[in-house]
């Protein structure tokens, strides 16, 4: 697409009306593919503001059903939905509300296991995606897509949140500067992470899902109309006194997930003068 | 410490110096490392991220890296919820 409808441009107004953005974003906006892994209360939310602004190409993965318990917070899941295939919904609903967007459907859970069992699949789908929403609910699917993110050169905008803790970044794996900068998921978060608690543990407010999952949508919108200034920076919200803190986030020197791709000897050396 | 008579008054104190962890102001060791101060705190070493004056310090420099006078520290437990 190269140019926009008399109707697309009515539609989008508000957004090309931002001069940074313009129709050239829109455009870039409207031509863009994102994968959003997980659709919880994050990734459902990342998709509908997604494909309202324009997106017209989604991949959608998940393995979970509709449970009764996510509808406080999944807003287009519905009571008729429970125990079926959240993709599988997610698709049909989407498809029904925009009838010119393309939704790719995979009923997987992610782990290294499925990955190596369908690597060409996977590798195919996620070769022309300029942005990977991490929206799961647990560390080794977020390690498995980090590795993921990193070995394809992906933009990775990764959202969590529980009980009133939420947190948000986006990292530039495209980009070695910034990966020797900032690093991967697995430099903040090594393997041997222990998550506490979960949201199924520690509870959580629909909105405070809400905010994380606008930041996602933000992030991914701004990248891909090149608007973007910040990444590699680790956004912290707490939903109880509402405020945010943000930190630089930094590459483990002892990472071996985003070490052999991207750091060459040379850069290895200035890496350990700055630290 | 109790000392005899004359010798010279031997104290053993180790300084403190003011930071701040979470927004709240604290009088620690001057020695701790960052793997120290969670100790300190109760506070699971696995299960956390932590920012030194605004930057992510990698879990695996915590404890080779003391803390500071005037730093300001901030602990993020990890979450991984959607
Ligand atoms: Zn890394």
């Amino acid at each position: 697409m190269k140019s926009l409808t008399d109707r697309e441009y009515q539609q989008y107004s508000r957004t090309m009306l931002l001069n940074d953005i313009g129709e050239a974003g829109q455009i870039a906006i409207m031509n863009s593919q994102v994968a959003i892994i997980g659709m919880g209360g994050l990734g459902l939310l990342v998709a509908q503001y997604l494909a309202a602004a324009g997106v017209k190409h989604l991949l959608f993965i998940d393995n979970d059903v509709v449970e009764i318990s996510n509808l406080p917070r999944q807003l287009l899941y519905t009571p008729t939905d429970i125990g079926k295939p959240k993709v599988t919904v997610a698709k049909r609903t989407f498809s029904r509300i925009h009838s010119d967007i393309h939704i790719d459907a995979m009923n997987i859970k992610l782990t290294d296991d499925t990955i190596k069992a369908n690597l060409q699949l996977i590798t195919s789908k996620l070769a022309d995606v300029d942005v990977v929403f991490d929206c799961t609910d647990n560390l080794p699917s977020r390690h498995v897509i980090n590795q993921l993110c990193v070995q394809h050169q992906l933009i990775l905008i990764s959202g969590a949140i529980s009980g009133y803790q939420g947190q948000v970044f986006c990292l530039n794996f495209a980009d070695q500067t910034s990966v020797i900068l900032s690093g991967c998921y697995h430099c903040l978060y090594p393997s041997h992470t222990h998550i506490e608690q979960n949201c199924t543990q520690q509870g959580v407010l629909g909105p405070a899902v809400g905010v994380i999952a606008s930041m996602q949508a933000l992030m991914g919108l701004q990248h891909i109309s090149s608007t973007l200034n910040q990444y590699g920076v680790l956004h912290c919200f707490n939903a109880k006194s509402f405020l945010w803190q943000q930190a630089q986030m930094s590459r483990d020197h002892q990472c071996h997930v985003c070490k052999p791709m991207h750091i060459s000897a040379q850069d290895q050396g200035a890496e350990y003068v700055t630290n | 410490m109790s000392l005899i008579n004359a010798t010279p008054s031997i104290t053993v104190t180790t300084d403190l110096i003011r930071l701040e962890l979470n927004g709240t102001t604290v009088m620690l060791e001057s020695d701790l490392s960052l793997s120290g101060l969670l100790v300190v705190n109760n506070i699971d070493v696995a299960s956390v991220a932590i920012v030194v004056n605004d930057t992510v310090i990698p879990r695996s420099g915590w404890q080779h890296i003391q803390c500071q006078a005037n730093d300001r520290i901030n602990v993020f437990s990890a979450v991984a919820g959607g």
